[in-house]
C-alpha cells in the first residue's frame, strides 16, 4: 500500500536537520528501522481490521436478519386505524337524533409523570376537575400506565390546557399527559325514544335499536394509516407509507316524529306512575303509510347512560315490548272478525244477535259477558265488546274464512318492520284448531300477536282495508347529503273492501269511544275510532288465565274521517284498575288529542261552546 | 521550508497529489461529511437541554472549521518547537493538573469525564491523547541507546503511559485509557523496545484489568451483553441491538440520507459514539465503504509519514498520531457493529465532542508538519 503511493523525496529534504540532537544519518536510519517496521505492522493491522470490519458490515447489512427485521418493524411502524364517523339519526323533520361527536380525551401515563402535584393542580384548573378526586385517581397509580382523566373534553378547555401543555418551560412539567382523539355518540335530545334509537358497542358496532338493524349503512368505512414513530411513540413525518381515507357512514331519516314520541313517553309515564304497571308501551303510526311516528315503553332506555346499568336490568331495558313481546290481545281483535263477517256479507252492522244474557254454552265450556245483554246489533255488541255477541259472529264467519282474515291481516307472521328482534306472534295452524278455537279467537284468546302488528292490522281499518308494511327509515343519506336510498311505503295487500271498513265499522268503533267502553278517550273536536281490550294474561305453562294479572290496551285511531294517527297503547299487569277503558284509553285520549294538535289536524267535529 | 520548494515538489511529482495534499482533502470529506451527518442526526431526538434543536449542530460546524483551520496552522510549525522541554513539560503540567481537576467535577451517567465553564464543557483525556504522544515521541529517542532494555528502557516509558492511564481510569472511563495503552505501545516498539517485554507486565496488568472490569457493574454487563447482546434487549443489551438494527436497515443503499429512524430515540449516543450507526442505516453498505475507505487512505498516508519522517522524534510522533486515531476508528466501528464490547470512543473528523475534533486537528496537523519535513525513502 505505502509504495502505491508516489512518494515525495524531495519534499523538505533539507527540513529534517533541524532537529538540534540529530545524529549522524547512518545512525539515524539504524535507529529508525523499528519504527519502520512496526508502522509498517500498524498499517497491516489497520488493514486486517478495516477488512474485519467491511465483512462484518457486509454479513450485517447485506444478509437478510429476521430478527432485527422484526425488532425494526415493531418499534418503528404503526398502524393508525382512521375510523370512519357514524352517520347521523334524524326523525322525519330533519331533528337530529343521534350524532356523532369528535372531540379530545385527556388520559395520563402515571409512569412518565414527573410532578404529580403540579398536573393535579393544572389539569383541575383546566379542565375544571376536582382536584381531591383526581389526586384519588392518580396517587400511587405510577404502576399503570393508562387513567382516563377526562373523556370528551370541551373545545374550549382542550384549548386552555393545550395552550399552557405547549407554553410551559421545557414542556417536561405536563409529562405523562396525553390527548387522544375520540368519537362518541351524542344524543341531543336526551334520552328520548332511546329504547327505539339503541347504542353502539365499544367496538363502534350496533348492539341494539335502529342502531343494530341499520348498523351496515350508520357504519363508516374505517381507514387506516401507516405512520413511523420514535421512541415515545410521536409520529416521524415521513412519506412514503400506504395509507386509506375513513369513509362516513350514512345517515338515516326516521318515520319517527319527535315530537310525537316525546307526547307518548310523556303519557306512558304517567301510565305508569298512575298505575305501577309491570311495564307499558305504546306506538303511533300513520295508518295511511304504516309509518312509525312514535314508539316507546316503560321502563325506558337511556342509551347515554347505559353504563348505569347492571347487565339484567340493561337487558330488560333495550328490549322493546313493541316488536319483540306478544300476548293475547283480547278484545281489540274483535272488530277484525266482525269486519270479517261484513266483507264475506254474513252479517250486516245493523244485525241483531241476542246474547243470552251473558251467557254462551259452547259444549262443556260457558263464555261470558262482563254485563248480561239482550238483543244488540253488530255496533253495539262492539260498543260493548260483548263476548257472547262476537262469538256468535265469529261462528258465522267459521273457522276456514276466520283463519283466512287473520293471517291475510298478518298475525302469525313478522310485519318485516326495519328493527331487530322482531317476533311472529302465534296464530296456530288451521288444522290444530279445536271446537273452542273460533269463539275463543272471535274474543282474542288462543292467538298471540305483537304491538306492532295489531297497530298494522288495525290500521287496515283506518285506511281502508289495507294491510301496510311498518316503517321505521324513510330516507338513507350519505355524508354529503346525497340520497343513496328512499325506502318506499309498502302496502302488502288489500284485507277488507274499502267500503265495508269505511263504513259501519268506523262508527261503530266510533260509539265506543262516544258511548261504549272507550269514553275516556274521548277528545273535543275529533272523533275517534277505537277499541278496548282487557286481557288475562296466560298462567306461566299456557293452562289457563290468571284472575289478576291482566294487559288493558286501548287501540284508536282519529279523525275517523279521515285518519292521520294511529295510537296503541297497552300497560302490562296495572295495579288498581285492568281495564282497558279505563286504564289505557285516557293516554291514548290525551295522545291523541295533543299529537293531532302538533301534526295541525284541524278539528272535524264543532268543539262545544259554552 | 518555504513555499517554492514546496512548489517545485508538487510539479515534480504531477502523477499524483502529494502525501499532505491527501490527508488534507481527506481531512475535509470526512469533517465535511460529519457535519452532514450531524445534521441529519438534528432530526432525531436533540440532546437534552438544549433550546435549539440545531443548537449542537451549529457548534459542531464550527468544531470542525476550527479543527481544519487548527489542523492548517499546526501544520506551518515545525513539530520540533513541540518537542522542546519547555513546551513538553508545559504541557505535560497543564494536562495532569486538568485530569486532576476534572475528578472534582460532578458525573455525567456516572463518569467524570467534562471539565464544565459556563457553556463550554472539555475533556482533558482527549488533550491528554495528544500530549502523551508528543511527550513520549521525545522522551523514547532520547533514550533510544536504552530501549532494548527492560529496566531503564521499557520500565520507565511503561510507567509514564500507564500512570496518564490510571489517572484517566479514575473518571470511570475504560476506552480512553486502553486506548492510551496501545498507542504508548506502538510507539514503545517503534523506538526499539523488545515486544516480549510487554509480555512480563501481563502477570500484573491482568488481575488490574479483571478487577477494573467486575468493580463496576455496567462494565460487567457490557462484556456479557457483547457476548450476547439478545440476553436483555430491553437493558443492558439495547444499545448494541439498536445499533445492529440500525445498521441492518441500511442495507445497500441505505435508507436515503435524514430519513433514518433510529435517531428517533432508539439509538443512545446517536450523534456521538454511535454515529457510524446512523450512517449505515442512512447510506448503507456503500456509505460505510466510503467513510472506511477514507480512513483506510488517512491511515496509509500516515503510515507513509513515518516511513519518511526525517528523524525518529518525528517517526514516533507521526506513529502515535496514526495509530491513536486508527484505533480510534476501529474501536468505534467494532463497537458500533458489536465486534467488541461497548465503551465510549468516539469516530474521529465525525462524532460530536469539541475536544476531540480540536485535539484531532491539532494531532493531524503535527502529522502534516513531519509530512512536509520527511524525505526519506522507507524502500531504501
Amino acid at each position: 500500500m505505502v509504495s502505491g503511493i508516489p512518494s515525495c523525496r524531495n519534499a523538505g529534504r533539507e527540513a529534517h536537520r533541524l532537529g538540534a540532537d540529530m545524529d549522524s544519518e547512518t545512525e539515524s536510519s539504524k535507529s529508525l528501522e523499528p519504527a519502520h517496521f512496526w508502522a509498517r505492522a500498524l498499517l497491516t493491522g489497520f488493514a486486517g481490521s478495516f477488512l474485519l470490519l467491511l465483512g462484518r458490515l457486509f454479513y450485517l447489512q447485506c444478509w437478510p436478519d429476521e430478527r432485527l427485521e422484526r425488532l425494526a418493524a415493531r418499534q418503528h411502524h404503526q398502524r393508525v386505524e382512521l375510523p370512519g364517523r357514524r352517520g347521523n339519526i334524524f326523525d322525519r323533520r330533519g331533528r337530529l337524533l343521534v350524532t356523532t361527536l369528535e372531540g379530545y380525551s385527556v388520559y395520563v401515563d402515571p409512569a412518565e409523570v414527573e410532578s404529580l402535584s403540579f398536573l393535579i393542580e393544572e389539569l383541575g384548573d383546566c379542565l375544571d376537575l376536582d382536584v381531591g378526586r383526581l389526586r384519588e385517581k392518580l396517587e400511587g397509580r405510577s404502576g399503570a400506565r393508562f387513567v382516563w382523566i377526562r373523556r370528551m373534553v370541551s373545545e374550549k378547555e382542550i384549548r386552555r390546557l393545550w395552550d399552557r401543555m405547549t407554553e410551559s418551560p421545557g414542556s417536561e412539567s405536563f409529562r405523562g399527559v396525553h390527548l387522544t382523539p375520540e368519537m362518541r355518540r351524542g344524543y341531543p335530545m336526551g334520552n328520548l325514544a332511546g329504547q327505539l334509537l339503541g347504542f353502539i358497542g365499544t367496538d363502534g358496532r350496533g348492539l341494539e335499536g335502529i342502531e343494530a338493524h341499520w348498523d351496515n349503512e350508520l357504519q363508516g368505512q374505517d381507514g387506516y394509516q401507516v405512520v413511523q414513530r420514535d421512541v415515545r411513540g410521536r409520529r416521524v413525518l415521513l412519506p412514503g407509507l400506504s395509507s386509506m381515507a375513513p369513509a362516513p357512514g350514512h345517515s338515516l331519516h326516521l318515520t319517527l316524529d319527535a315530537t310525537v314520541q316525546q307526547i307518548v313517553e310523556e303519557q306512558l309515564a304517567k301510565a305508569v306512575a298512575e298505575y305501577h304497571p309491570k311495564g307499558a308501551w305504546a306506538l303511533a303510526t300513520d295508518p295511511w303509510t304504516g309509518d312509525v311516528l312514535a314508539m316507546a315503553s316503560e321502563p325506558a332506555f337511556d342509551p347515554a347512560r347505559r353504563g348505569e346499568y347492571s347487565e339484567a336490568e340493561l337487558k330488560r331495558r333495550c328490549r322493546n315490548p313493541v316488536v319483540a313481546d306478544f300476548f293475547e290481545p283480547g278484545s281489540t281483535l274483535k272488530p277484525f272478525i266482525i269486519a270479517a263477517g261484513l266483507s264475506d256479507g254474513l252479517i250486516d252492522i245493523g244485525s241483531v244477535f241476542h246474547c243470552g244474557n251473558g251467557v254462551l254454552h259452547l259444549g262443556r265450556r260457558v263464555l261470558h259477558d262482563h254485563h248480561p245483554y239482550g238483543r244488540l246489533t253488530v255496533a253495539e255488541i262492539l260498543e260493548k265488546s260483548s263476548n257472547v255477541g262476537t262469538a256468535q259472529i265469529g261462528l258465522r264467519v267459521g273457522s276456514d274464512r276466520m283463519h283466512a282474515y287473520l293471517a291475510h291481516l298478518g298475525f302469525g307472521q313478522r310485519t318485516g318492520i326495519d328493527f331487530p328482534g322482531e317476533a311472529e306472534g302465534i296464530l296456530r295452524p288451521l288444522s290444530q284448531w279445536t271446537d273452542y278455537s273460533v269463539p275463543s279467537l272471535s274474543i282474542g284468546q288462543e292467538i298471540s300477536v305483537t304491538p306492532v302488528q295489531m297497530a298494522m292490522a288495525f290500521g287496515a281499518i283506518a285506511n281502508g282495508g289495507v294491510l301496510m308494511r311498518p316503517r321505521l327509515v324513510r330516507r338513507i343519506v350519505d355524508a354529503g347529503g346525497r340520497v343513496v336510498r328512499e325506502l318506499p311505503v309498502r302496502p302488502v295487500r288489500q284485507v277488507y273492501p274499502a267500503q265495508v271498513v269505511r263504513g259501519g265499522l268506523t262508527s261503530a268503533l266510533c260509539g265506543v269511544v262516544e258511548e261504549g267502553t272507550g269514553t275516556a278517550s274521548h277528545v273535543e273536536g275529533y272523533r275517534i275510532a277505537g277499541k278496548t281490550g282487557t286481557s288475562q294474561k296466560l298462567l306461566a305453562g299456557g293452562r289457563g288465565y290468571s284472575h289478576s294479572e291482566h294487559l288493558a290496551s286501548f287501540v284508536a285511531f282519529a279523525p275517523a274521517e279521515q285518519p292521520r294517527l294511529l295510537v296503541y297503547l297497552g300497560v302490562d299487569e296495572p295495579r288498581g284498575a285492568y281495564y282497558g277503558g279505563q286504564v289505557a284509553a285516557p293516554y291514548v285520549g290525551e295522545i291523541l288529542r295533543q299529537a293531532l294538535t302538533t301534526l295541525h289536524v284541524p278539528p272535524t267535529t264543532e268543539v262545544a261552546t259554552r | 521550508m518555504s513555499a517554492s520548494t514546496d512548489l517545485a515538489a508538487r510539479s515534480g511529482a504531477l502523477e499524483c497529489p502529494s502525501t499532505e495534499a491527501t490527508v488534507r482533502l481527506v481531512v475535509f470529506v470526512l469533517l465535511a461529511f460529519g457535519c452532514v451527518v450531524v445534521y441529519s442526526t438534528a432530526t432525531g431526538l436533540p440532546p437534552v437541554g438544549g433550546a435549539d434543536p440545531l443548537g449542537y449542530v451549529k457548534k459542531h460546524v464550527i468544531f470542525a472549521l476550527a479543527s481544519f483551520v487548527l489542523m492548517l496552522a499546526f501544520s506551518l510549525v515545525d513539530y520540533h518547537q513541540f518537542l522542546t522541554d519547555r513546551v513538553r513539560w508545559v504541557t505535560a503540567g497543564v494536562t495532569l493538573a486538568l485530569l486532576g481537576i476534572v475528578l472534582l467535577f460532578p458525573p455525567i451517567n456516572g463518569a467524570r469525564r467534562w471539565i464544565h465553564l459556563g457553556a463550554l464543557s472539555f475533556q482533558p483525556s482527549e488533550l491528554a491523547k495528544l500530549t502523551v504522544v508528543l511527550f513520549l515521541a521525545r522522551f523514547l529517542s532520547d533514550r533510544r541507546e536504552r530501549m532494548g532494555r527492560f529496566v531503564d528502557g521499557f520500565l520507565p516509558a511503561a510507567a509514564i503511559g500507564c500512570g496518564v492511564a490510571a489517572l484517566i481510569l479514575l473518571e470511570r472511563d475504560l476506552g480512553t485509557p486502553l486506548l492510551l495503552l496501545s498507542v504508548v505501545s506502538v510507539m514503545m516498539l517503534a523506538a526499539g523496545v523488545r515486544l516480549w517485554h510487554f509480555l512480563l507486565l501481563l502477570p500484573a496488568a491482568a488481575p488490574t484489568v479483571y478487577v477494573f472490569v467486575t468493580s463496576a457493574r455496567f462494565r460487567l454487563d457490557r462484556l456479557k451483553i457483547f457476548v450476547d447482546p439478545w440476553v436483555d434487549p430491553q437493558g443492558a443489551g439495547y444499545q448494541v441491538i439498536q445499533s445492529l438494527v440500525a445498521i441492518h436497515s441500511g442495507g445497500w443503499l441505505g435508507q436515503g440520507l435524514g430519513r433514518g429512524l433510529q435517531k428517533h430515540g432508539y439509538l443512545p449516543a446517536h450523534f456521538t459514539d454511535f454515529i457510524f450507526a446512523v450512517v449505515a442505516e442512512e447510506l448503507g453498505f456503500l456509505g460505510c465503504l466510503l467513510v472506511i475507505g477514507l480512513f483506510g487512505v488517512f491511515l496509509a498516508c500516515g503510515v507513509k509519514v513515518v516511513l519518511r519522517a526525517p528523524d525518529l522524534p518525528g517517526a514516533l510522533l507521526a506513529a502515535g498520531i496514526v495509530a491513536s486515531l486508527g484505533l480510534q476508528a476501529i474501536l468505534n466501528i467494532g463497537v458500533v457493529t458489536c465486534l467488541l464490547p461497548t465503551k465510549g470512543i468516539a469516530l474521529p473528523f465525525v462524532s460530536v465532542g469539541g475536544s476531540s475534533m480540536l485535539f484531532t486537528g491539532a494531532g493531524v496537523g503535527l502529522l502534516l508538519n513531519i509530512a512536509r519535513q520527511g524525505a526519506g525513502d522507507p524502500s531504501k
